[in-house]
């Protein structure tokens, strides 16, 4: 998580998190994450990542990304491309997660069963297994990943994708015994016996259907079934003309699959309006650029059957979605009917869950048939019993299945140790405040850069994979567009003069100084300026460490074969590979070249341009980027040079030697 | 706050070439603020005597360390404790902490890293100038609060003299503006709207609170509990 601890003593010890972290039901540590992707530091980037998700590779893929939707950048121009990046980091680390699976060890006595291998049942495993617990997982279907394999359509997210999330948590040393149904091939009682702790996360694995005329003819499929052929590659035959019932998710992947399989039109068809309709709009879009079209505020009515076959749907038009209390409670026009064209329609109003499993068990479900649940410690009615994911969430999206899954396995493993039912409390964070208006101005607007993707013309031809991720010119140049919200100066005040150098510096007006100074984390853009010029060195960057570029001259430069005569300090900014952002030597027309990249040129200090001259080096040279994004920095870096070649000359080094681009 | 500037590094440097392990010793006080002796300030001093020290062919440690303030023996001496095994210090503190410095340290020498130049205050980010001379005997409520002592090159109390020009001083230059003093105090006046206060007749200043009476001294008694002798305790 992006916490920012404060390290002073006057103002009160509090954890601020980026609003990015704090929106992601995990928490996920983003703005470390992107970090490490624009230092090139592809691989830390995965494991932070992954600190926080055993599923980065389908995330990295299809969640619904809600770090996004709170990124502070979209105050400025637009949110940094999160899950983009994730992918990224993820593409680099295909070979480099191979080399990190090991099993976990087992220390405890005590096992656990997992009901259903979806997200929330493989995070439950992969926590509780981590801890030393073992784990047998219980599968209905012949694969592991529940809804992220038989339902997510594979131009989204490709088996090979969601089977290395899946082979990374298997590795740890996790059972998992696919076709195996509860209540068939193994009763809960069984699995009781069997196991300290069991954990329902069944997910919802079934479709709910609507009472409308026709609605058993054989070409009225439900969702669920349907996508779930589709992904095991089953053969499924479409009409020409398919209708959809449904605005949700699920609806446009139906539409979209259907497409694919072949239908010439499909019409998605729901009760809400533009505004209203619960599919997210980056899914539309998509859908309308493949050519499907969404008709709005139209309610089904029946399934027109013609000599035994479909003909259509009469549709009649919806006066109103919600009531005044914003609950669902359709209503109709009933004399505005319309009937829309279609040999065959697909029901995609909604998904419940199969619990014909728990019948006559403890594990008992209330009158509407959902579980008996208690959210703060994750149980049913059966001691021992726990459950997570859609099953007691309801639809949900795949990132908070797994936010589900690490509850549940503090619950059961709490249980386990202490013989009781433990209340799980989410950690509470206070989040960053909104970027002020007068920082936004001072931000530089730097374009979000698109996810390369087929054209909506070759995507619908099959179900590749239709978004090519970012190379890494790309990702570099997406990940330094991230804010770095929590991730700037840090004052220690016992070392603060409050001698007002950061507030002089600093290119956004963020220091406050009183006592001593205060910087705001909601203003901080972590440029690292204060921190360069302060004369107390009371400032500290949460993002960078200050005085590590001198270190790594001098490990850069002791380090080499040859003898190094010239250190480069290159602004990271303009990097366009992992390569460029690397401390290395390099041989040019006989002179040995330190390189070392640095976030901003006017972060290289006086002492970090002497060192090289000490270490034995003839030149040193700065080479700023094109286009500071820190107003002012460039002055002052340039004004440090200055002064730094008048000590040389007074130490009897040609300052010239010294030089500044 | 007291300001000084930076010593030339040949200059310091000569101080310390025989020596062997010099401690750079900074102030984080008034010199922090004046950007010329805090931490920063160390680090940077201490890298150019390195480089020196490379250039001339010495072989010289360099130790850095800086105290809140280096004018208080609380903060001083432990840090004095630990430095047994240095051979010189150059202090960039003013020179009250050279002072203090060479007070408590046995045989290890005291340098200066910077000139003590003034009493001052921040005219902006870079730009620092004499507000007082520490005269000892105030006269600012007779002067708008402006100080002729500080201000005026001549240190006149019945100024402006004739080399005001334009609200400038006569020895003013491009490169380094002086304000006549005495023109601020008549403005000042001016807009207090209390010139007739300059008809005044005030008797001498007496500048034996300054530096003609001799170094200085401030005691207050009611802040002394004087400590009793082994003798007295037991009577």
């Amino acid at each position: 998580m992006n916490i920012e601890q404060t390290e002073n003593t006057a103002q009160v010890e509090m954890e601020i998190c980026a609003t990015c972290s704090a929106a992601c039901p995990v928490h996920t540590s983003t703005r470390e994450y992107v970090d490490l992707i624009a230092q090139g530091k592809y691989e830390q980037a995965f494991e932070k990542i992954r600190e926080f998700n055993p599923f980065p590779t389908v995330c990295g893929l299809i969640c619904h990304h809600p770090c996004e939707e709170a990124c502070r950048r979209q105050n400025v121009d637009e949110s940094v491309a999160l899950r983009n990046l994730k992918r990224f980091a993820v593409e680099q680390a295909l070979e480099y997660r191979k080399r990190l699976r090991k099993k976990a060890e087992i220390t405890k006595d005590q096992t656990v069963g997992v009901l259903g291998a979806g997200p929330a049942g493989l995070t439950v495993a992969s926590d509780c297994i981590k801890q030393g617990y073992a784990v047998t997982v219980y599968e209905a279907l012949p694969r592991a990943g529940g809804m992220l394999a038989c339902a997510i359509p594979k131009y989204r997210l490709p088996d090979e994708a969601l089977q290395a999330d899946i082979d990374d948590i298997l590795a740890l040393g996790i059972e998992v015994k696919t076709g195996m149904r509860v209540g068939k091939d193994i009763t809960l009682d069984e699995l009781k016996k069997k196991h300290d702790a069991l954990v329902v996360a069944y997910g919802l694995s079934d479709s709910r259907s609507i009472p409308i005329e026709n609605k058993d003819h054989q070409n009225v499929l439900l969702a669920i079934p349907f996508l779930r052929s589709a992904a095991l590659g089953e053969p499924v035959e479409v009409k020409e003309n398919v209708i959809v019932i449904g605005g949700g998710n699920v609806a446009v992947d139906v539409a979209r699959t259907a497409a694919r399989l072949g239908a010439k039109t499909v019409k998605m068809v729901c009760l809400e309006n533009e505004e209203e309709i619960p599919a997210w709009d980056w899914e539309c879009r998509e859908a309308l650029e493949e050519g499907i079209s969404i008709i709005y505020r139209q309610g089904p009515t029946k399934v027109v059957v013609e000599k035994g076959e479909i003909k259509g749907l009469v549709t009649r038009e919806v006066e109103r979605v919600f009531d005044e209390e914003g609950r669902f409670s359709p209503t109709y026009f009933d004399d505005r009917l319309t009937t829309i064209e279609g040999q065959m329609v697909i029901i995609t109003i909604g998904q419940m869950s199969d619990l014909g499993s728990l019948e006559g068990t403890d594990v008992k479900q209330d009158e509407r048939g959902r579980l008996v649940f208690n959210a703060s410690q994750m149980s049913t009615s059966d001691e021992g019993v726990f459950a997570c994911g859609e099953v007691v969430t309801g639809p949900g999206s795949a990132i908070e299945a797994v936010a589900s899954g690490h509850r549940a396995a503090k619950a059961v493993m709490g249980y386990l140790q202490t013989g009781g039912l433990q209340t799980i409390t989410d950690e509470e964070v206070e989040e960053v405040g909104e970027l002020p208006e007068d920082v936004i101005e001072n931000v530089r607007r730097i374009q979000r850069l698109a996810m390369p993707t087929m054209s909506p013309e070759e995507r619908k031809k099959s179900f590749a994979q239709f978004e090519f991720g970012y190379d890494e010119k790309q990702a570099l140049q997406e990940a330094r567009r991230c804010l770095a919200c929590t991730g700037g100066a840090i004052v220690d005040e016992k070392k603060c003069e409050s001698c007002l150098t950061c507030l002089r510096v600093c290119p956004f007006g963020v220091p406050a100084v009183d006592d001593v100074a205060v910087m705001t984390s909601d203003m901080c853009q972590a440029c690292g300026l204060c921190a360069v010029e302060c004369p107390a060195a009371a400032i500290s960057i949460k993002r960078f460490s200050i005085g590590d570029v001198e270190d790594r001259v001098v490990a850069l430069v002791n380090g080499s074969k040859k003898p190094v005569t010239k250190v480069e300090f290159i602004c990271s900014q303009d990097a366009g590979s992992g390569q460029e952002l690397q401390d290395r030597i390099e041989v040019l027309d006989g002179d040995v070249i330190a390189k070392l990249p640095v976030t901003c040129a006017a972060r290289v200090t006086e002492v970090d341009m002497m060192k090289p001259f000490e270490l034995g080096s003839d030149s040193v040279h700065v080479q700023q980027c094109k286009e500071c994004r820190y107003r002012g920095a460039d002055d002052r870096l340039f004004k440090r040079v200055e002064r730094t070649r008048s000590i040389l000359n007074a130490a009897g080094i040609d300052g010239n030697k010294l030089t500044v681009e | 706050m007291i300001v000084a500037e930076s010593k030339p590094l040949a200059e310091v440097f000569g101080f310390i070439e025989n020596y062997k392990r010099v401690l750079v010793l900074g102030c984080g006080e008034c010199v922090t603020v004046c950007q010329s002796g805090g931490e920063k300030e160390v680090a940077v001093l201490a890298q150019a005597l390195r480089l020196k020290a490379k250039t001339d062919g010495k072989e010289i440690e360099f130790l850095e360390n800086t105290i809140r303030r280096q004018c208080e023996p609380e903060f001083v001496d432990p840090v004095l404790q630990d430095i047994s095994d240095v051979d010189a210090i150059v202090s960039i503190a003013c020179g009250v902490g050279v002072n203090f410095l060479a007070g408590r340290l046995g045989n290890v020498p005291v340098f200066p890293g910077v000139n003590t130049t003034f009493m001052g205050a921040t005219v902006e980010h870079g730009i620092w100038a004499e507000r007082c001379a520490g005269c000892g005997d105030c006269v600012l409520h007779l002067t708008g609060g402006i100080c002729p002592i500080a201000r005026c090159s001549k240190t006149i109390l019945n100024g402006p003299c004739g080399g005001t020009n334009e609200g400038m001083c006569e020895i003013s230059t491009e490169d380094n503006p002086v304000e006549c003093g005495w023109a601020l105090v008549v403005e000042r006046m001016k807009a207090l709207g209390t010139m007739d206060k300059l008809s005044e007749i005030v008797p001498p200043k007496d500048w034996s609170t300054s530096r003609d009476g001799g170094p200085r001294r401030m005691v207050r008694e009611d802040l002394i509990i004087k400590k009793e002798s082994p003798e007295e305790a037991k009577a």
